[in-house]
């Protein structure tokens, strides 16, 4: 049980994270590409909720409470992570119409949003990882005392 | 602390009693110092046979079938294997820290994060020993966080 709370728990931090980086690039693109003069329905927020909670789900594939991975291992599952959340995010922005593949540029716009977002999760979650070193060391010095 | 030394009929097998509210990390360790009491691990070098104290090492790893206990400098094969050094070693010191490695906490200079959220602990005689995601709970608890 405690296992099942940990992945949700994962996921639900993937989810935000992810949710609150398209959310901001969006608003970019949207911005860039489509001008200020547009009038946008309220389905782009459950698009951006459903193609993040896709993406999300795909970081399950870093994601195992039982078998540890290699460093080569996670470094194939990581490119792996990042192909799928290309395709999702690709085709779903074909499929709703956010970009056309006849425009370079808008393609091109996409891409960078892509890798905006998700070196912005791995910057967020490597700090938090440090933050959590930095306390765990702490409590080492006082133990050493 | 009161310390409170009782005679007892030669029939009896002495005990000791910890009167306290609740047991605190120094209390923890004394606990542990008296089941350890003065235990002793046998490594295997070269057809030798030496005594180590689970003080001296640095972590087990088992690699094909065999156990090898790490000291500061010197390499000793044991006949136990993982889980049963889990069991017999203070818990409050050692720490399963991946499928093949049992790490003496006190040994860990520091902890830096590593790729696939994972720690890696740089030991007090350099060596760098990866924690799996897996154990990082453990250690935590054990941190006292």
């Amino acid at each position: 049980m405690n296992k099942f709370f940990n992945m949700l728990h994962y996921l639900w931090t993937a989810f935000s994270t992810v949710v609150t980086g398209v959310t901001c690039v969006t608003t970019v693109f949207i911005l860039i590409f489509w001008g200020t003069d547009i009038d946008l329905g309220v389905e782009i927020l459950w698009q951006i909720l459903m193609v993040s909670a896709i993406c999300s789900l795909g970081s399950l594939i870093l994601y195992n409470e039982k078998t540890e991975f290699s460093k080569k291992q996670m470094l194939i599952r990581f490119w792996v992570l990042f192909a799928f959340v290309n395709v999702v995010v690709l085709a779903s922005g074909y499929h709703f119409q956010w970009f056309s593949f006849s425009n370079w540029k808008m393609v091109a716009g996409m891409e960078l949003c892509i890798i905006v977002v998700f070196a912005s999760t791995i910057i967020i979650y490597s700090l938090a990882a440090q933050k959590e070193a930095d306390t765990m060391n702490k409590k080492l010095r006082e133990r050493a005392k | 602390m009161k310390i409170t030394i009782l005679d007892l009929p030669p029939e009896e097998e002495p005990e000791i009693i910890i009167k306290c509210e609740h047991i605190t990390d120094d209390l923890a360790k004394l606990i542990n110092s008296f089941k350890q009491g003065s235990q002793k691990l046998t490594g295997y070098q070269q057809g030798n046979i030496h005594l180590l104290s689970p003080n001296d090492i640095y972590y087990f790893e088992s690699v094909d079938q065999h156990t090898f206990a790490y000291c500061e400098k010197e390499v000793f094969e044991v006949k136990s294997k993982l889980y049963e050094l889990e069991a017999e070693l203070p818990s409050l010191d050692f720490l399963r820290s991946s499928k093949s490695t049992i790490l003496n906490l006190n040994k860990i200079k520091s902890l830096t994060p590593a790729f696939g959220s994972r720690f890696e602990a740089l030991l007090k005689n350099g060596e760098k020993v990866i924690i799996s995601r897996q154990y990082v709970s453990t250690l935590k608890e054990k941190l006292g966080l």
